[in-house]
C-alpha cells in the first residue's frame, strides 16, 4: 500500500492537468455548468479514490474519462434532460438534397463555415443525440483515437466508426442550416 | 462492398484510422471514382475541421480546482514544491532551517483552507481561533512551505507577488531565523503566514493581516472582545500545553503569534516585534 502522500503527489502530476478537457466534456453532456462542476467533482474523488488501482504509464486521461462516463450514468443521465433528438432520416433526406448535383459545390467552401461562431458549433454538437455527441466529443474536440473511444463507449471499433460518421453527417446538416439563415451557405 | 460500410471507411479515412493498406487503397480509389463518395469524404473532413477549430474550450473554473483539491487532501492546497531546490542551492543559508524543519515535521495547514463543505466556505473564521488551528497543524506536519527563505525581503516580494494586498513588516526574533511562509487563499482572499525556528527545534508561527483588511473581510474576523482587549493592554495571550498564542497589533497590521517555545514571555516576544 503507497503512501498517501505519494498518492497524492502522483494524482496532483498525472490526473488534475486533465481537468478542463473532463470539465469541457462534463459540461458539454450535461449542459450546466454546475451540473459540469458537480461531475467533475465526483469523478476526481471517486478517480483518487481509485488512484492505487491506475495502471501506471495506461493512459491517465481515458481511465478519468471512464470513471466521468460512469458517474454520468449513474447520477446525472436521468436528472439531465435530452436536447431534442434529430430525426436521422430526416438528416439523411436533407444530406441527400443538399448534395450537389457538380463539382462546383459551393457550400462545402471551408470560409462559408467559418463564419459560424463556437456557439452556433456547440449548439449544434448539443442538439445530437447523445451517442452521437459522445463520439464528436471524444474524437474531434479531445483527439481520442477509435480503440480509446470504443473502450470509452463499451462498443466495437466498428460502431465508433459509423456512429461518427452520422454524427457528422447530421452535424453538417445543422451547420448548413445555420450558415443558409446567415446568408453564408451561397447554394443548395 | 455496401455503401454504409465505405461510408464508415471514409470516415476512418478522414481520421488517419484506417491501418489496413488495402482498405486506405480501396477507399481512395473509390474517392477518385465516384463523386458521390468524394462528396462525403469532404463532409466528414470539413465539419472534423469545423469541429475542431469551433471547440469553444472551456477551462475549468479556478474554484472548482482549488475545491477538489482540497477535498482530495484536505489541509495539502496545491504548493509548489520549491523547498528543495532553494535548499540545495544555498545550503550553508538553509542547513539550519532544514534541520529545524525536520524537526517539527513540516508545515501550514490553514484551516480557512480546510472546509470542504460548501456551506462551510462562505463563513467567515474566527482569526485567533485559526492561527491556532494552524499552528497544531504544523505541530503535525501537514505541508511543506510555499518557499524558504531567512531574507525577509525576499519572503515580502513573495507576498506581494502571490497577491497579498496589504503591508507585511517581517519581524525579527532573537535567536529565532527565519524559516519561510505560505500564501493561502480563502474566498479569494490572499493571506500571508511566517514561519521561524531556532536551534532547539521550536517553532513560532506568525498570521498578520491588515486591520482595515481584516474589518472587511469575507473570511476573517476578530471579535469585538478581542479588539477591545488589544486596544486597551495592547495584546492578548493564551496558554496552553501545547502553544502560547499572542495577538497584537503592528504596523496597521493584526498579528497572531503562536509557539511552542515553553520559555518565551510574552513581553520579550513583543518587544523584538516592535
Amino acid at each position: 500500500m503507497k503512501d498517501n502522500n505519494l498518492l497524492y503527489e502522483e494524482f496532483q502530476k498525472e490526473a488534475i492537468p486533465h481537468m478542463d478537457a473532463l470539465f469541457n466534456f462534463a459540461l458539454r453532456m450535461v449542459g450546466d455548468s454546475d451540473d459540469a462542476n458537480d461531475l467533475v467533482q465526483e469523478t476526481y474523488l471517486r478517480a483518487f479514490r481509485f488512484w492505487d488501482k491506475f495502471e501506471k504509464g495506461t493512459n491517465c486521461k481515458a481511465w478519468l474519462f471512464r470513471i466521468l462516463k460512469n458517474t454520468y450514468i449513474n447520477s446525472y443521465r436521468k436528472q439531465t434532460k435530452e436536447p431534442n433528438k434529430v430525426d436521422y432520416e430526416e438528416v439523411e433526406n436533407f444530406y441527400e438534397n443538399a448534395k450537389p448535383s457538380s463539382t462546383e459545390d459551393a457550400h462545402l467552401e471551408k470560409e462559408i463555415f467559418d463564419n459560424l461562431l463556437d456557439d452556433e458549433v456547440s449548439r449544434a454538437i448539443s442538439s445530437l443525440p447523445e451517442d452521437f455527441r459522445t463520439v464528436v466529443i471524444l474524437s474531434d474536440i479531445e483527439g481520442f483515437t477509435y480503440e480509446e473511444i470504443a473502450d470509452f463507449i463499451d462498443c466495437p471499433v466498428g460502431t465508433v466508426r459509423s456512429r461518427l460518421h452520422r454524427a457528422r453527417k447530421m452535424l453538417f446538416t445543422k451547420l448548413h442550416k445555420y450558415a443558409s439563415e446567415k446568408g453564408y451557405a451561397l447554394n443548395n | 462492398m455496401e455503401e454504409r460500410k465505405v461510408n464508415e471507411l471514409i470516415t476512418a479515412l478522414v481520421d488517419d484510422e484506417l491501418p489496413e493498406v488495402e482498405d486506405r487503397e480501396l477507399v481512395l480509389s473509390l474517392l477518385n471514382e465516384n463523386p458521390h463518395y468524394s462528396y462525403n469524404y469532404r463532409v466528414q473532413l470539413l465539419t472534423k475541421n469545423i469541429v475542431t477549430n469551433h471547440k469553444n474550450f472551456v477551462p475549468a473554473p479556478e474554484k472548482l480546482k482549488r475545491k477538489i483539491i482540497r477535498n482530495i487532501k484536505p489541509g495539502i492546497p496545491v504548493y509548489k514544491k520549491i523547498f528543495g531546490n532553494l535548499v540545495d542551492s544555498n545550503p550553508p543559508v538553509y542547513a539550519f532551517a532544514v534541520v529545524a524543519i525536520i524537526l517539527v515535521g513540516s508545515l501550514f495547514l490553514f484551516t480557512t483552507l480546510m472546509n470542504t463543505d460548501q456551506s462551510h466556505v462562505e463563513k467567515r473564521n474566527n482569526f485567533f481561533i485559526t492561527a491556532k488551528n494552524n499552528f497544531y497543524s504544523i505541530l503535525d506536519g501537514k505541508i511543506n512551505p510555499d518557499i524558504v527563505t531567512n531574507q525577509p525581503e525576499i519572503l515580502k516580494s513573495f507576498f506581494i507577488e502571490h497577491g497579498v494586498e496589504y503591508n507585511t513588516p517581517i519581524p525579527c526574533f532573537k535567536d529565532w531565523i527565519l524559516v519561510g511562509g505560505v500564501v493561502s487563499t480563502s474566498n479569494g482572499e490572499k493571506y500571508a503566514h511566517m514561519l521561524y525556528s531556532n536551534s532547539d527545534g521550536k517553532i513560532i508561527y506568525v498570521f498578520q493581516v491588515c486591520e482595515h483588511y481584516l474589518n472587511n473581510s469575507n473570511s476573517l474576523f476578530v471579535t469585538d472582545e478581542l479588539k477591545q482587549t488589544i486596544q486597551t493592554a495592547k495584546y492578548f495571550c493564551e496558554k496552553n500545553e501545547k502553544a502560547t498564542t499572542y495577538l497584537t497589533k503592528h504596523q496597521g497590521n493584526l498579528f497572531a503569534i503562536v509557539t511552542n517555545d515553553g520559555k518565551h514571555n510574552a513581553e520579550n516576544l513583543l518587544a523584538e516585534l516592535n
